[in-house]
């Protein structure tokens, strides 16, 4: 059996290889290009590259977290997690020569290279979250949206924004467990 | 606990302010293969568990034969994809909700509640959904150990089973067991057991010992059925597909292998694939039910609810050789992923159905 538009979605989550081809022919072009818009600015093309591998691999490990059916819910997911998934390298890349504080300020200083345990703390993080604050973390810090695009999107004033942003890094502050001196 | 790619569905990306880059062939099959080296994989305790399930089988199934259904059971059966389908509503339980008896029977002990939702019996096929809340965390993926039976059917007894659970959230799992009865006649209605000895969590895990038994009745759902009798053949192997039967949810298909002792003995594991199509187009997605025999085979699989409006089903056998890459300490025969050893797939003639309806 073959993958096609009408089935791709679930062989993916099956486990099906040739779904992975399927989905490299189709959004290969685009999620490069999802890619490029963060990583651009880095000038190193080979980054890219690496980047792009690491998304689909990612995708195909977590397809089955993908809730939608259809190929437009799909589209925007994966093209989230293109975009997540630049930021992480971004973040790493640049740690040592400029500081884009917005995104490292969630992890902890020590944070490992191995992304896994990284991964986790973030989950551990967003977990403490309710919905709405959830939602804006992940686009502020995770996704690199501005206060006013995520307004936009979540339809809340700008003010509303910020305002749980403060609130939200309060209560992440005051778990103990949780707490980052110095950057939170 | 939920991660960040569930989370991510949630996300409204402008997608549209991306172009698509030109990426050119050799990029994308560099990619496929850097991929393929790095992908991990479906962890062989999948394997093991499915074919626990299975076990209860075992003296019907020859040492060859065995072979047979374990490559069958590795390669085709969506298990996990069944589950799966059930959270997302997808089509393979199409017409689950309405076709479900409600249950709600539960049971608990050592920390762990079993509350049984929802069962639904297509005549051949008894489908289980049930909720799992532990005070202790399970892991990922835990297993039941036990299977439903239908403790007054001298000749209809559950010879297939696998159980699908998934983890909810925190210690709150969901899982669906299916069970497939061994009978060529329609079942019209059965008084259920379904006895549990334990909950097997992850590797890792002690595992929990219960004693459960959840007794219920239920009636076959209204199939209709069509007798077929069409056959394709090649060399030494004719697949029949003897009849179909349609039920709300999903589509049986009852077919016959004949393969000669010559290709029995020529090969170590043989089996035979059905891929299903209609005359839209559509692909069928099917769950292998199992089969039974040495060089006549009598098997089932299960698809996908029929598009209503097909009007012919395209059926077409494939026939898989594989040589096997030694033998294990318990004497059976074994073949690794990705094994280099002989192997072969010869497809056979369609086989075209017109649908009664």
């Amino acid at each position: 059996m073959k993958s096609t538009n009408r089935n791709f979605i679930r062989r993916l989550q099956s486990g099906k290889e040739d779904a992975l081809e399927y989905i490299v022919d189709r959004y290969m072009p685009l999620l490069k290009n999802v890619v490029r818009h963060v990583l651009g600015p880095i000038g190193r093309e080979e980054l890219i590259g690496e980047c792009v591998n690491d998304v689909f691999l990612s995708i195909w490990q977590n397809a089955r977290k993908f809730r939608g059916s259809d190929a437009d819910s799909f589209k925007n997911w994966i093209c989230a997690v293109a975009k997540y998934k630049a930021i992480d390298i971004y973040r790493k890349e640049v740690k040592n020569t400029e500081i884009p504080a917005e995104f490292v300020e969630l992890l902890p200083p020590d944070a490992p290279t191995g992304e896994v345990l990284a991964e986790d703390r973030v989950n551990q993080l967003l977990n403490q979250l309710d919905k709405v604050d959830r939602q804006i973390f992940i686009m502020r810090y995770l996704l690199g949206f501005h206060p006013a695009e995520i307004a936009e999107v979540l339809d809340l004033s700008k003010s509303a924004v910020d305002n749980r942003i403060y609130r939200g890094k309060k209560k992440l502050r005051d778990d103990r467990r949780f707490s980052y001196e110095g950057h939170l | 606990m939920k991660d960040i790619y569930d989370y991510l569905n949630d996300v409204q990306i402008d997608v549209d302010r991306y172009d698509e880059e030109a990426v050119s062939d050799t990029d994308k099959k560099r990619l496929i293969r850097s991929l393929q080296q790095k992908m991990i994989k479906q962890p062989p305790s999948r394997w093991k568990k499915s074919i626990m399930a299975a076990s209860i089988s075992a003296g019907l199934l020859s040492a060859s034969l065995f072979g047979l259904s374990f490559t069958s059971f590795a390669q085709e059966l969506p298990v996990i994809g069944l589950v799966y389908k059930l959270f997302s509503s997808d089509r393979f339980v199409d017409g689950f909700n309405e076709n479900a008896n409600v249950l709600s029977l539960s049971q608990e002990e050592n920390g762990v509640k079993m509350v049984i939702n929802e069962a639904v019996f297509d005549g051949k096929t008894l489908y289980i959904t049930y909720d799992l809340f532990s005070k202790k965390d399970l892991g990922e993926s835990p297993q039941i150990l036990g299977l439903p039976n239908l403790p007054e059917g001298l000749h209809e007894f559950i010879v297939s089973g696998n159980h699908d659970i998934k983890k909810v959230n925190g210690t709150h799992y969901a899982g669906i067991t299916q069970a497939t009865l061994y009978t060529d006649h329609r079942v019209e209605k059965g008084s259920f057991n379904f006895i549990i000895s334990g909950i097997q969590p992850d590797e890792g895990i002690d595992p929990i010992k219960v004693n459960w038994n959840f007794q219920f009745d239920l009636h076959a759902t209204d199939n209709q059925e069509q007798l077929v009798d069409l056959k394709s053949d090649k060399n030494d192997v004719t697949v029949t597909v003897k009849r179909i039967v349609y039920t709300p949810m999903s589509f049986l298909i009852f077919y016959n292998e004949v393969i000669t002792t010559e290709l029995l003995r020529e090969w170590d594991f043989i089996s035979i694939d059905i891929i299903v199509k209609d005359d839209l187009g559509h692909i069928y997605e099917n769950e292998h039910n199992g089969g039974f025999g040495l060089t006549h085979v009598r098997h089932t699989s299960t698809f996908e609810k029929l598009h209503p409006d097909a009007t012919r089903l395209i059926v077409t056998p494939i026939l898989k050789l594989a040589q096997k890459d030694g033998t294990n300490e318990n004497g059976n025969i074994y073949r690794n992923i990705g094994s280099t050893a002989p192997k072969e797939e010869i497809i056979l003639d369609d086989i075209v159905i017109e649908i009664e309806k």
